[in-house]
């Protein structure tokens, strides 16, 4: 599904939260090149508002690779660089949160960091005077991991049924579909919200945390649906 | 193929859709061939392609080899007098031409 020529960096996770970690960028920009920016539901979201669009032209203006993975301009730069620095700092996504740390979680749940090779010539300082859990807070993380695993339990979800209604047959099917698009309807979060809340007569959600309650509901009863038996929307 | 299991099959490809896009969202999925264990997530930055390496290298010898088959068959020193000439942040692009007529894929 996604573009070939992506590849993850070696990285050890052995950072805890408490772990001594400081950082300060000094807006070299150097990071923000050569880098896939894979994106979820509510950083779709996030990004989405700040431009003053619906996830549905968001998508189809900034993201690739199946609707996952924002778009990069030719010189290798993201999209939304500018000469200032990042243009959509506010709702910049968890990945430009965590650099230059990576977060992993395991299957038994437990959370660790890890250092991400950094650009040779970045401006930016590494130190210890501080902690991880320090300086993810400062980079607003808070907002991100929760949505983060609330999907991630609708994923579970999804997994578990996937499971139950097909073999590996399907999945093969779709992870090798077109990348124009998004893979999925359902990550088009406005357009998933607005039917949904049509169907029921419902008032459109005011928040992003509200839409991504209401996102989810809606996948969930699909979900629901199709763990049923009765025909999918 | 019944209604009902045509219905099943259709509702499970676009599941299967649904898991392979959340799971690549939210860092489920592997990507390029590291494997992830079944339940793990790991979400940062990841590095797109190897032409922006470019923009790091100062290049002192530029070599063009050609393999089949994972053997090595011909080489081709790019003359110093071309090289020379790259800069940080410039991209190599490589042109294949044949019978004088350019190639859009040479696989072809």
């Amino acid at each position: 599904m996604l573009p070939e020529g992506l590849r993850t960096p070696s990285v050890v996770f052995d950072l805890e939260w408490s772990s001594p970690f400081a950082y300060t960028c000094n807006a070299c920009s150097r990071c923000c090149y050569g880098k896939a920016i894979l994106v979820g539901p509510y950083e779709i979201l996030r990004l989405a508002r700040n431009r003053g669009l619906t996830t549905t032209a968001f998508l189809a203006a900034h993201v690739e690779g199946g609707g996952v993975l924002l778009r990069v301009r030719p010189d290798g730069g993201c999209v939304f660089l500018t000469e200032r620095g990042c243009g959509v700092h506010a709702d910049r996504p968890l990945a430009c949160r965590l650099y230059p740390l990576g977060r992993h979680i395991d299957a038994e749940g437990r959370e660790r960091f890890g250092h991400l090779p950094p650009h040779p010539e970045t401006a930016g300082v590494y130190g210890r005077d501080g902690t991880v859990g320090g300086y993810l807070s400062a980079q607003g993380v808070e907002p991100y991991f929760a949505a983060a695993a609330r999907y991630a339990d609708l994923y579970q979800r999804m997994l578990a049924l996937l499971a139950s209604l097909a073999d590996g047959d399907a999945e093969a099917g779709a992870a090798t579909g077109p990348t124009e698009g998004p893979a999925t309807p359902w990550l088009d979060v406005d357009a998933t919200v607005e039917a949904y809340c049509l169907e029921r007569g419902l008032p459109l959600p005011a928040t992003v945390e509200e839409t991504v309650a209401v996102h989810i509901r809606a996948v969930d009863a699909w979900l629901d649906r199709l763990a049923a038996g009765r025909p999918a929307a | 193929m019944d209604g009902t299991s045509e219905a099943t099959r259709r509702d499970a490809l676009k599941l299967a859709a649904a898991v392979a896009a959340f799971g690549t969202a939210l860092g489920f999925r592997a990507i390029g061939a590291e494997a992830q264990p079944p339940g793990a997530a790991t979400q940062q930055k990841v590095i797109k392609g190897e032409r922006t390496e470019l923009k790091f290298l100062k290049i002192q010898r530029l070599e063009i080899k050609l393999y089949q088959e994972g053997k090595f068959v011909q080489g081709y020193v790019v003359p110093s007098s071309v090289h020379k000439f790259f800069r940080p942040g410039e991209q190599l692009e490589l042109k294949f031409f044949r019978d004088g007529k350019y190639m859009a894929d040479p696989l072809k």
